[in-house]
């Protein structure tokens, strides 16, 4: 079956996503959580598959995260009608009543960090339970020591939660040609211990002076993705939920919008095969 | 009680040194802990990517506060290096830890920056209190649509119940920065929600006793009204009940 496909929702794509490519849409957390808001952030949008994505579970920390925070969430979803929520395999804090750092770094690949993060999931999959969980795998600019290799830590820690993955196939794209791995093999390898699976897609640029291909959600998909997502629909296959494009600067006009989200229609189409009906 | 075992106890301790390296842009702090081959110049780039998300974000918040200062950027990075972010939290939050920082690192904020900050503070809490009553936020925007269909009818009707906006809070401006040109301070300002933003309103006395009798007795019919504020004329109270609809304030059901 065809995958949900959508947009992150942003006020500059909101009008288009009436698009008949479009069938979901992710609602990210902190643009969403306006006390002041009194209409659905997802407003009159008839969509069919809803994800809620967080930035602040930081299930690399040592302690769970807050309940104010669960329950933050979790109305959200509730309130906008969606199937699931995402977070970062990464950490934004020290802990309870710690320090913020403001964005997620990169968890250590160790075991003790796999427990923690186990742990802190299946705590989060039970509070938000029936609601799905996914876990999305970062870009990162730099990686901590380890004993683990990051698509065992990444299949281990599937496999034991029983968690969602989001694989990010741009920050895969991102972190092979940045550190020099094979992001086809690490799909490969990690895929088989995903229950479900959703897809990020994005468009960033290759900063020169520091020699890295940064991640910005601020430019059309390039070929190296695309070619990686085909590869990626063949490797999940009936297992992918949804797919989501994310655009978070330099937008495009409404033709831009449009094509783009139709391209990954046509490529999951091609790959999943054209008689696929949407779920 | 659970007890950490070694292991946890030792990825506490390493989670906690990094998290504090991060905030501290401190680069020699986090050296020790990279993979081999990682360069710390990308750690860098980490760093002020964070410093600037932060920034933007107080920025943002702060938009009233800004316009009052020229060197507010200036000041929020003084701010954003001297403190670290608390735990989850939002903007707000940090918003308001800047505004007390401020107030013990700035002796010379001016009385018109101060009316800034007082309103910026109003702000924090009518979002504070939209949080805690968001049912009633809603419940109440909701009720107000019905303004115009009632606005004749409240005055002999005395199932209509006169509702006032439950996310509201006080401000005192002590200078005419944020005041109408026929505006004397120092003034009291209601600070309160209006469908997703907030907006103030200036009351005299009587106005502001209006609001304070809503407050303390909840939803009342007009002549419920007009018994607890006999020293306002009829008319007057018609009329000020048809403006407080029109701004917001109240609604009927």
């Amino acid at each position: 079956m065809l995958p949900h496909i959508g947009y992150a929702l942003r006020e500059q794509n909101r009008y288009i996503l009436d698009d008949p490519s479009i069938t979901g849409v992710e609602l990210t957390f902190e643009r969403a959580d306006d006390p002041l808001r009194v209409d659905k952030y997802i407003g009159d949008l008839d969509i069919d598959y809803v994800s809620v994505h967080a930035l602040k579970l930081s299930v690399g920390s040592p302690d769970l995260p807050s309940i104010e925070y669960l329950e933050a969430l979790r109305s959200i979803a509730v309130e906008n009608g969606a199937h699931s929520i995402s977070d970062h395999l990464g950490f934004t804090r020290s802990g309870k009543n710690g320090e913020e750092i403001g964005h997620f770094a990169p968890v250590p690949m160790t075991q003790a960090a796999l427990d923690t993060c186990c742990r802190n999931i299946e705590y989060i999959m039970r509070y938000f339970d029936p609601l799905e969980f996914y876990i999305e795998n970062v870009a990162y600019l730099f990686a901590l020591e380890g004993t683990i290799d990051e698509a065992d830590f990444l299949g281990k820690l599937l496999s034991r939660t029983g968690s969602g993955w989001v694989l990010d196939v741009t920050n895969v794209y991102a972190n092979a040609r940045n550190f020099n791995f094979d992001g086809y093999e690490f799909i490969e390898k990690v895929m088989p211990f995903a229950k479900n699976v959703q897809f990020h897609l994005a468009g960033g640029f290759y900063d020169e002076k520091a020699k890295m291909y940064i991640d910005s959600h601020s430019h059309p998909i390039p070929d190296g993705v695309w070619d990686l997502y085909r590869h990626s629909l063949k490797q999940g296959g009936d297992k992918i939920n949804a797919i989501f494009i994310e655009r978070d600067q330099n937008f495009p006009d409404e033709n831009g919008w449009r094509s783009e989200a139709a391209m990954v229609k046509q490529i999951a189409e091609e790959v999943l095969g054209t008689s696929a009906t949407q779920r | 009680m659970k007890t950490e075992t070694k292991a946890e106890i030792e990825y506490r301790q390493q989670i906690e040194a990094l998290t504090k390296a991060f905030t501290r842009g401190d680069l020699d702090a986090v050296a020790p802990h990279l993979a081999d081959g990682m360069k710390i110049e990308y750690v860098e780039m980490f760093f002020e990517g964070n410093f600037e998300k932060r920034d933007d974000k107080l920025e943002k918040q702060m938009e009233l506060v800004d316009e009052g200062f020229d060197n507010f950027k200036e000041i929020i990075a003084a701010y954003t290096s001297a403190t670290q972010l608390a735990a989850e939290a939002t903007a707000m939050i940090d918003g308001e830890a800047m505004l007390d920082w401020m107030e013990e690192n700035y002796p010379n904020i001016t009385d018109q920056q101060k009316d800034r900050i007082a309103v910026q503070r109003a702000r924090h809490r009518v979002e504070a209190i939209a949080r805690k009553k968001r049912i009633k936020h809603i419940q109440f925007q909701e009720i107000t649509s019905l303004g115009e269909y009632f606005q004749d009818q409240f005055e002999h009707n005395q199932n209509i119940m006169i509702h006032l906006n439950p996310i509201h809070t006080w401000a005192t401006l002590n200078t005419n920065e944020l005041l109408e040109e026929d505006e004397d301070p120092p003034q009291d300002v209601l600070v309160y929600a209006h469908g997703s933003d907030t907006h103030t309103a200036n009351f005299e006395e009587p106005g502001k006793r209006f609001i304070e009798l809503l407050a303390e007795i909840g939803p009342c019919s007009f002549e419920e009204l007009k018994f607890h504020m006999l020293e306002i004329e009829h008319d007057d109270l018609l009329e000020f009940c048809r403006d407080l609809s029109n701004l917001g304030l109240i609604a009927f059901a």
